[in-house]
């Protein structure tokens, strides 16, 4: 065991000497090729050849990064240029890694976001090649290249991508999906409308991650979510989408609905009560308070703890609320003095 | 009669060829597949294969404490220091006789507050709730009457805001990316309803802000063993129950889980001391009863680092709760075994925690009287026992090894030579001497555990090295 230990560190230490020897040497053969192109010349094709053939292997291919990491630090618009000179190589690479096993396959999708490969060389076949990185059984190749697409800023791309997705039947956390749009570097506002103008073409998990994207991006789609919340043959996952959107942006023509889900007492229908319940914090009005006064009764108890921390947000008197903190409901009288103190705590702090 | 007692020692001799046959067969695919799987993941690592951006699944981190006074401010200030960004940490009292939440309340400057709890799940009532809003994250207290630690995990479950819970030991430190690792089973598929994180004996550890920068091998030997034993019995077959979704077990030291899961199967069992094996098989019976798609989880990368007992009373006090915990979640649930309706986890995991953890202090000190006797009675050869004896001791060490060192070499821990040294002795003291104390031990607990139903088990700590 002492050997197996003594071989492992002898490994570990080799490797790491390898990658130092590998790093010199990239680094040295990067700087000589972004020289020659600086001064009006190409990058010699015999160093394409090199680049082929090495970076084939993941260990060059991460010795090669960190290169490229430490040379940025320097000049990043000169490794841009060396970057767009090179394509020919990242076009060769993304058919090669996409064969390999989906560790490699992750890194390389990561490679390609992080030095933007994809907007340096926007032609078909590299960003079709990107795609099918999306359908690998890897979590993180699949969030990488996500992320790639998204960099790459082009709105029709990533509805192609997310489309991949779906017809890949691939699980990928809504919250992953939302952070990737987030992270689109082109112009949001056509990315929303034609992601809007697609948007019964995905199924709900999808739905729910781009309403979410747009409630983080825009103000603008209200009459299209309240479409949504009329919409009583989509799922209600959309709605609570839409409602938390009204909570976001208030809008007068939401308003009405708001206020009647807040106002039914239907116990199947709580979480539109508990949703509306906390959207109302942003419409600030008599009838509000009223609607959240009457929800402090609800028999369900999100719907009374939403409604308690709206009328918080509200910034409601002690006064106002006399006749429930000196009413019979317990559960109420509870609920609304646990807001009252939570608010001292607040201003205490 | 000679003839009788020769056919009996024959039959004994097939059944342990047998047992350990199969007991040596699961050591060495939970050792290998355990050190791939860490090596992978290692891999995994370099090659960049994460989440790199910040994914918060918020989440409720349960405390439940117990005459904590000394501990529990350390504890909640290690909590305070994760880089997680959504969470809230609710302690919860059960009732010490201490002054535990006066200590939290001054230390934290908290305010008493009249909080509704809605108790989904049956636990005593509270006696006051405080809270302060003015750290990075919300911290409430809760004193209630004593239960147990089952019922104080309850009442954490119960106040909890967020659709996960993380339960953990007052006097345990979670390493600072811990949540981060441990919630990404969630993003990674859409049925967890529980993940494991991994324990560590923090004895000899030196812990900074939530990471270590300083680690050793225990100066107490009793520790020293008891790495060894964690990295391959614990380590080691976790990751291999993992590939089946068939782990029983997630330390109650440090776990995440969905809380309306488990608040529908019942949550914590307050009249079982081991409420947290209890809770996981639990959750396989009611997932599979409901027909509900779902996967348990072991997070190898999310760390916990906990005490374990230096002395033998300490030890024995927890080895003789950990086996009655044991027997009560497999009696408790014993329509499991072999039945088809819960797949491998009723075959696999029930029969090997029925064969090779309860019922094997019983057979290991069956197998020593025998072999005590037929030694007396002249039936046994001396010479081949000696060398079966040692074939089990080098085997069992060099497993215990590999796991040792995959899990250090794993996560770049550095080893001072004596260490290494100090770690190949104490195995094979751990395989031939501790383990038939803790048989012992084991076999003995069940006797009168009926008393102490929601019993604190209590091992003398001392203060954490955290700085």
């Amino acid at each position: 065991m002492i050997a197996f230990n003594l071989a492992y560190l002898f490994l570990l230490k080799r490797n790491v000497r390898t990658s130092n020897k590998k790093e010199r040497i990239f680094t040295g053969k990067i700087i000589e090729q972004m020289n020659n192109v600086s001064f009006g010349g190409k990058i010699d094709a015999e160093h394409l050849l090199y680049l082929n053939k090495k970076l084939s292997k993941v260990e060059n291919l991460m010795s090669f990064d960190t290169s490229l990491e430490e040379i940025i630090k320097q000049d990043r618009e000169k490794i841009d240029i060396y970057l767009k000179n090179t394509q020919s190589v990242f076009l060769y690479l993304a058919v090669v890694y996409l064969k390999k096993e989906r560790m490699q396959s992750a890194y390389f999708a990561y490679f390609m976001f992080k030095y933007k490969i994809c907007k340096q060389m926007p032609f078909t076949s590299m960003i079709d090649a990107l795609k099918e990185y999306l359908k690998k059984d890897s979590l993180y190749c699949r969030h990488n290249a996500i992320k790639a697409l998204c960099a790459l800023g082009s709105a029709e791309n990533v509805l192609d991508g997310l489309k991949v997705l779906e017809k890949e039947n691939i699980f990928i956390h809504s919250k992953i999906v939302s952070e990737a749009l987030l992270g689109f570097e082109g112009e949001h506002n056509s990315l929303i409308s034609l992601l809007w103008e697609h948007l019964f073409e995905f199924k709900e998990q999808m739905q729910v991650s781009i309403l979410n994207y747009i409630r983080f991006k825009s103000g603008d789609y209200q009459n299209q979510m309240l479409s949504i919340l009329k919409n009583k043959k989509i799922n209600s996952e959309l709605h609570f989408c839409a409602i938390r959107y009204f909570g976001k942006y208030p809008y007068t023509s939401a308003y009405p609905l708001l206020i009647a889900f807040a106002e039914d007492f239907d116990e199947l229908n709580w979480n539109y009560a508990a949703f509306s319940a906390l959207s109302l914090a942003s419409y600030p009005c008599d009838q509000t308070v009223k609607v959240l006064k009457d929800a402090l009764f609800s028999s369900n108890w999100y719907v009374r703890y939403n409604a308690a921390q709206s009328l918080e947000i509200l910034n409601v008197s002690y006064d106002q609320m006399a006749d429930v903190i000196y009413g019979n409901d317990r559960f109420a009288r509870e609920m609304m003095m646990y807001r009252f103190d939570h608010r001292a705590l607040q201003e205490s702090m | 009669m000679m003839d009788i007692l020769k056919l009996f020692f024959d039959y004994v001799g097939i059944f342990f060829v047998l047992y350990l046959i199969g007991y040596s067969t699961f050591l060495f695919l939970a050792v290998t597949v355990g050190s791939v799987t860490l090596y992978s993941f290692k891999r995994q690592n370099m090659l960049k294969n994460e989440l790199l951006d910040d994914y918060y699944v918020p989440v409720s981190i349960v405390v439940p404490a117990y005459n904590e006074e000394v501990t529990i401010k350390a504890t909640i200030l290690s909590l305070l220091s994760l880089h997680y960004k959504i969470y809230e940490i609710i302690v919860v009292d059960d009732g010490s006789s201490d002054n535990t939440s006066t200590a939290v309340i001054k230390a934290f400057d908290m305010k008493q507050i009249t909080r509704p709890i809605r108790k989904q799940i049956f636990c005593q009532n509270e006696e006051f709730v405080y809270e302060t809003l003015k750290y990075k994250v919300p911290l409430t207290l809760i004193r209630k009457k004593n239960g147990g630690k089952a019922d104080a995990l309850n009442m954490g479950i119960n106040a909890a805001k967020y659709p996960y819970f993380i339960c953990m030991d007052a006097d345990s430190v979670l390493q600072n990316d811990s949540l981060e690792k441990i919630v990404r089973p969630v993003l990674e598929y859409d049925n967890i309803v529980a993940v494991g994180g991994v324990v560590r004996p923090c004895n000899g550890a030196e812990i900074k802000n939530g990471e270590v920068i300083n680690y050793k091998l225990p100066a107490n030997i009793l520790a020293c063993m008891q790495v060894l034993e964690y990295d391959r019995s614990f380590l080691a077959a976790r990751i291999l129950f993992d590939k089946f979704n068939g782990s029983i077990i997630i330390s109650g030291a440090f776990g995440l889980f969905k809380k309306d899961v488990v608040i529908a199967a019942g949550g914590y069992d307050s009249t079982t001391m081991g409420e947290d094996m209890e809770l996981v098989v639990k959750l396989h019976v009611y997932c599979r009863e409901n027909k509900i798609d779902y996967r348990i989880k072991y997070a190898t990368d999310a760390i916990c680092w906990s005490q374990v007992p230096e002395t033998l009373n300490d030890l024995r006090k927890q080895r003789r709760r950990w086996h009655i915990g044991l027997f009560q979640s497999m009696a408790r649930h014993h329509k499991m075994f072999l039945n088809p309706k819960y797949g491998l986890v009723g075959s696999i995991s029930y029969i090997y925690f029925l064969l090779y953890e309860l019922l094997s202090p019983y057979i290991e000190i069956f197998g020593v009287v025998t072999i005590v006797l037929a030694f007396f009675l002249n039936l046994i050869n001396v010479p081949f026992m000696i060398l079966f004896f040692v074939i089990y001791a080098v085997y069992s060490s060099v497993l215990s090894l590999t796991a040792f060192f995959a899990r250090v070499h794993t996560i770049d821990l550095k080893l001072s030579f004596t260490d290494v040294i100090k770690a190949t002795a104490l195995c094979f003291i751990e395989i031939s001497f501790l383990r038939f104390v803790l048989a012992w031990v084991r076999a003995t607990a069940l006797a009168g555990y009926k008393k102490n139903k929601s019993h604190w088990g209590r091992i003398e700590r001392k203060q954490i090295d955290i700085k």
